[in-house]
């Protein structure tokens, strides 16, 4: 019977099959570390087996020896590619142990192929012939022990230590499963390896040494979590091309623009929508910078506007324009993912957006008649002011009239008046250009001009709203008060839509107090600036406005009183935002409101400065 | 002591060139012409005894024209009223017309309609001036009555023949009659017709 060739042949063979697989698997696709160390470790096992034959079969001690010493380098090598596999594969262990270990058997291994006999033994002695159990005869070394033996020794318990360690800290990461399986077999073959050789090597046990076989059912250990992994990992990419199948399928067939973009700002990829929308080919695309493909009416760079709104913590939308082949714009909302790698470096840039041309277009068409609107209610909040305006409009042409007929009886006479007549028609010319002046006024707050800033001094845009609204004050008994404390004002506005602004603020303080006794009606016009801002204020005496009107006095068709005055307040709102300016509505301590417009000092040639000065 | 002739027409209007306007075409149509450019200029500025044609705009600053007309109705004064109006507007004008106006002129104002509404407001006013220089009249003859033929008056201007005034009074018939014709003497009536309108000019109670 000579089983001991066979059992060995197929342990080795057995390591070399798990050894070629790894190899296979490691060449294959994973190109992983783990993968490699437990090739090289079923290969070492496998020498290690037939290394271990070859003692048993041997019956010259100095052939012997040799065996051994090399057996020892297989198990030097198997038991190193097994620590730094935990390492690779379980991601844990101490590194100082792991180092040790492997300095340890270094040293181990010059010991070895340095000294007389190997590490095992100081000199072997004599071969023994012994027979297994069921009878088959095999040879075993008969030596003195080298001391230095116990530093392998050592080297294991380390390992012992390092694979626990290794092993709990896997399974407390979670990774339960190939911690036990490998740190429990590791552990347990090592204990039973670790307790048979020493008492085959003093004789206690008649076997075989077998370590190598301990060490093919820790490689079928870890080549079955290998093998798991494997499987895993094909059915996660089967997983993963369903995903993936199902991504291209909806960004395909989405009616979005999809756009990969890299970490350069160069195109990746583009759906079929986006090609549609530009009448382009993929071709025409992939690789082209994304700023080719939009276009952004901000100073910043489209690639750059993407990786910040990719980088926000909160969902930013970046608006943007595309030309198709004809030139035509199309306006995106885009919404931007940052992508990265598995070490998180940057990637580019996964775009998503939504064709708004025609959302903008209504939106548009719906401001435009918002204007339309408001320029209705405009005339309708003038309409008193109209009226007083027509009023201002009738004494110039009452006085020229009667200053006409003056001058004809003046010079139909027999002696005419002529010095006196030339006062009358002096008259009338002044008269004449008062009238034209009132009607290019009036014009000029019904009409929407294109809206032209210019520098202006708001002391005397105030002033002459003042003046516009002086008969109003009047009629209505109301006090008002010019709280200057400047005397000019230099902003960068439209004349027009200034007055429009303060024009409103005024008849609103107006309309608030009609209610009250005459005795008791206030307005308090102040003016004051600070090196950035100038800001009117306008104080009435009138009841106030309630929390909630505080709030949305600025919101369109938001109003106290049953008038068309709906969006008096919105009109101003607008236009001071538009010169970058500020409005906001307050209740004064004692009595009333007050609305405080804040506008931004004109500065750039320093013609404030010197008006300051 | 009056050395300036007596202000026919006064115009209260705060517009400087329709004011001036006004007051030409006055003066060039042989009035004399005084103006203000406020109402309350108008009431420091002119004499409380003036009697006048006034051309009152509607719409002043301070106190306005209607104002105005209220304070002089509440004064009796002798003055008549055209005012100006920039827009005018039917209830304003009925409004005013109540009150006594004599017109109301909506601006432009036509020479014509100017001169017209003036002169009838100065014939207005020169009636007004009239009567009141009557009633007056009247009052004054009034009070020269004694307590009983004022009650004989009374009963003789609500038409009552001498005996029922008799009865009423408690006096003989005689007595009556001599009341009466003290009455009609001190009163310097000419018949009972005037009696009757002097003792209504002196604002005499019926009863």
């Amino acid at each position: 019977m000579t089983l001991l060739p066979v059992f060995y042949s197929l342990i080795a063979g057995v390591a070399l099959t798990i050894g070629v697989v790894q190899l296979i698997i490691w060449g294959g696709h994973n190109r992983r570390r783990a993968s490699l160390i437990s090739s090289g470790m079923a290969l070492a096992a496998c020498a290690g087996a037939l290394l271990e034959l070859a003692i048993t079969q041997t019956s010259e001690p100095a052939m012997a020896g040799q065996l051994l010493r090399w057996s020892n380098l297989s198990v030097a090598l198997t038991l190193l590619c097994m620590v730094w596999f935990v390492r690779a594969y379980l991601l844990a262990g101490r590194s100082w142990l792991l180092w040790s270990i492997t300095v340890l058997w270094l040293v181990g291994l010059v010991i070895n192929f340095n000294s007389a006999a190997s590490l095992t033994f100081k000199e072997i002695q004599s071969l023994r012939q012994l027979e297994t159990f069921w009878g088959e005869p095999y040879y075993q070394v008969v030596g003195t022990t080298n001391p230095l033996k116990y530093m392998a020794d050592l080297a294991s318990l380390l390992i012992m230590i390092f694979v626990v360690d290794a092993s709990w800290t896997a399974w407390r990461r979670g990774a339960r499963r190939a911690a036990a399986t490998i740190g429990g077999s590791i552990t347990f073959f090592i204990v039973v390896a670790g307790i048979h050789t020493p008492l085959v090597d003093v004789g206690l046990v008649q076997t075989p040494t077998i370590i190598s076989v301990a060490f093919v059912a820790i490689l079928a250990a870890m080549s079955y979590e290998i093998a798991r992994d494997v499987s895993r990992s094909h059915s996660l990419m089967d997983e993963l091309r369903v995903g993936a199948e199902r991504w291209r399928s909806l960004f395909e067939t989405v009616g979005w623009v999809v756009l990969d973009i890299d970490a350069e700002g160069r195109t990746r990829y583009a759906n079929p929508f986006y090609l549609t929308l530009g009448g382009v080919g993929q071709a025409d695309v992939v690789g082209r910078p994304v700023s080719d493909l939009l276009q952004t009416r901000a100073e910043t760079p489209v690639f750059e506007q993407l990786r910040l709104a990719a980088d926000s913590e909160s969902p930013q939308e970046v608006r943007v324009t595309m030309r198709n082949q004809a030139g035509e714009k199309r306006q995106l909302a885009l919404n931007v993912l940052s992508l990265g790698d598995a070490e998180g470096h940057f990637t580019g840039v996964l775009c998503v957006a939504a064709d708004i041309t025609e959302k903008m277009a209504a939106s548009q068409k719906l401001t435009r008649t918002r204007l339309k609107l408001d320029r209705i209610m405009r005339s309708n909040l003038l309409g008193e002011f109209a009226s007083s305006l027509a009023h201002e409009l009738n004494q110039p042409l009452a006085a020229i009239l009667a200053n006409a007929q003056v001058a004809q009886r003046y010079l139909n006479q027999d002696s005419p008046k002529v010095t006196e007549s030339l006062a009358v028609l002096h008259d009338i010319v002044q008269d004449d250009r008062r009238a034209a002046d009132l009607i290019a006024q009036m014009r000029a707050l019904v009409q929407q001009n294109e809206v032209k800033r210019e520098p202006l001094d708001l002391i005397q845009v105030l002033d002459e709203t003042l003046a516009l609204v002086k008969r109003e004050l009047e009629n209505h008994e109301i006090n008002l008060t010019r709280d200057f404390a400047l005397t000019t004002a230099s902003i960068m506005a439209n004349r027009v839509e200034m007055q429009q602004v303060l024009l409103n603020l005024l008849l609103n303080a107006m309309q608030v107090m009609a209610e009250l006794p005459a005795a008791q009606r206030k307005i308090i016009v102040s003016i004051t600036q600070d090196e950035e801002a100038v800001q009117v204020a306008i104080q009435d005496s009138g009841p106030g406005l309630s929390d909630e009107r505080l709030e949305t006095v600025f919101e369109a068709f938001n109003t106290g009183r049953n008038e068309n005055m709906g969006l008096g307040l919105t009109i101003c709102r607008r236009i001071v935002e538009a010169h970058g300016g500020l409005i906001v509505a307050t209740n004064n301590p004692e009595v009333g409101a007050t609305f405080r417009i804040t506008l931004p000092l004109r500065l750039t040639d320093g013609e404030a400065h010197d008006h300051q000065a | 002591m009056i050395t300036k002739p007596e202000v026919e027409v006064v115009i209260v209007e705060d517009d400087d060139t329709l004011r001036r306007a006004l007051e030409r075409l006055l003066q060039e149509a042989g009035y004399v012409v005084q103006t203000f450019a406020s109402a309350e200029d108008y009431l420091v500025g002119m004499s409380a005894e003036s009697c006048h044609c006034l051309l009152l705009d509607v719409r002043l600053p301070g106190l306005s024209g209607v104002a105005l007309q209220q304070r002089l109705l509440n004064q009796e004064k002798c003055r008549s009223i055209v005012f100006m109006t920039g827009h005018g507007s039917i209830p304003a004008a009925v409004e005013a017309i109540k009150k006594g106006a004599v017109d109301y002129l909506t601006k432009p104002i036509e020479e014509k309609d100017l001169l017209i509404a003036v002169e009838k407001a100065l014939q207005v006013q020169k009636s007004t001036r009239a009567d009141t220089v009557r009633r007056k009249l009247a009052k004054s003859r009034l009070n020269l009555l004694t307590r009983r033929e004022i009650d004989v008056l009374r009963l003789v201007v609500a038409g009552l023949p001498n005996k029922v005034i008799g009865f009423e009074l408690g006096i003989a018939l005689p007595t009556v009659k001599i009341h009466r014709g003290r009455v009609m003497e001190k009163m310097e009536a000419t018949s009972l017709v005037d009696l009757v309108g002097l003792a209504e000019l002196a604002g005499l109670q019926a009863n």
